[in-house]
């Protein structure tokens, strides 16, 4: 009796060792394959700035697209990239809370949502160039707003929206019922109750899906090629402050312009080495722009955490 | 797109996976890189090849909303 127990044992001993193994391999799987996506695009990084490092200076930011390698710069592309990325909030980001709101809290759920659901992931999901060609049919020359800075910022605030409003619902979502429960039952009307209750616990959530939206739009080459973005301009848009009455104007608006990853696609294209620095030089300040907006989306979403207990 | 550019931007009905192709985008974006005046059946080119590539991602996506709502959980 007393043999077949410890045979038992045994086996039950070595099946247990055995899974054991498997587990540490699994972790080893695991291991490895996070380090092969990690240190190819950590190389990539590091290429890019060993490349680019040298040709970053003051000059770099202040001169205008060149014939010359090393005269050349990136001021009409930052500044371009600016202006577009500050329409582009603007439209996105009003629309999209707007919309998220209205499918969470206003709208019910039938038919007509799930066709709304669908079509949003899928707007998430297509190729950004099918947004350039909207825009090139809609922007410029059906509403006639021509190759502008409004056509270049209404397209990517309409490529971030989906994002945009999927990031509104899941946070509007992750906020328990009881809150707004306990609101309506102290009489509040449902505005009330998202304005004192579901936005502010929400923001943290819509914030950080804004910026990572904001941060796709920076990147994004194709839908701008479309609309026609120049890729020479070697000029800045007018100027938003002026100085006679009213001090402001939305001339702007209406300039050619380019962007950043625009400028980048056009040096890499050329065959002389010393653009392809120049491109290089032109991701690194790209790289950093994202960076800094991914940070502040994260700082932003822990401080609004830190203030939120239920 | 940028990424495509990789694939070689060349029009070419291969299935050997090591000659250089065109997609769909690189094919609209090197149309476009050119003047493309309205209502000119290039124009009209790139809005077929864009419908087209809407087409198949919306096929994706349907398949994939019908397959989350059969696999979500529902407390």
């Amino acid at each position: 009796m007393s043999q077949t127990k410890n045979l038992d044992l045994i086996k039950m001993r070595k099946r247990i060792a055995l899974n054991k193994t498997l587990d540490y391999i699994f972790c080893i799987i695991g291991v490895l394959s996070m380090l092969i996506g990690f240190v190819l695009l950590f190389s990539l990084i590091i290429d890019l700035f060993i490349d680019g490092f040298p040709r970053l200076g003051w000059q770099f930011f202040t001169s205008y697209p060149s014939r010359f390698p090393e005269k050349a710069g990136i001021l009409s592309a930052w500044v371009g990239t600016t202006l577009v990325m500050i329409v582009t909030a603007m439209t996105a980001i009003p629309l999209g809370i707007g919309a998220g709101i209205y499918l969470e809290e206003y709208g019910k759920r039938n038919w007509l949502t799930n066709l709304i659901e669908i079509n949003m992931n899928n707007l998430a999901g297509i190729p950004s160039i099918i947004y350039g060609l909207l825009a090139l049919g809609l922007f410029v020359y059906f509403l006639k707003f021509g190759e502008s800075i409004l056509t270049g910022g209404l397209n990517l605030g309409l490529l971030i929206l989906p994002l945009v409003v999927i990031a509104t619902r899941e946070s509007i979502r992750a906020i328990p019922n009881s809150i707004r429960e306990a609101s309506y039952a102290l009489g509040a009307t449902k505005w009330q109750t998202i304005k004192d209750h579901i936005l502010p616990y929400s923001s943290g959530g819509i914030l950080t899906g804004l910026i990572i939206g904001l941060s796709r739009a920076i990147g994004e080459t194709a839908p701008i090629i479309t609309v026609g973005a120049l890729t020479f301009i070697a000029f800045l848009p007018s100027s938003p402050l002026t100085a006679k009455f009213p001090f402001f104007s939305f001339r702007w608006l209406f300039d050619p312009f380019t962007v950043m990853p625009i400028q980048m696609f056009n040096w890499v294209s050329r065959p002389q080495k010393e653009f392809h620095l120049n491109a290089a030089a032109a991701g690194v300040i790209l790289l950093l722009m994202t960076l800094i907006m991914n940070g502040f989306a994260i700082y932003l979403r822990h401080q609004f955490r830190k203030r939120i207990k239920w | 797109m940028v990424v495509a550019i990789a694939a070689g931007m060349m029009p070419n009905l291969t299935l050997n996976p090591v000659e250089p192709i065109q997609t769909l985008t690189a094919y609209i974006v090197g149309v476009s890189l050119g003047d493309v005046p309205h209502g000119t059946i290039e124009y009209k080119t790139i809005f077929a090849a864009g419908i087209t590539l809407f087409l198949m991602t919306l096929t994706l996506n349907i398949l994939g909303f019908w397959f989350r709502k059969r696999i979500r959980e529902v407390y």
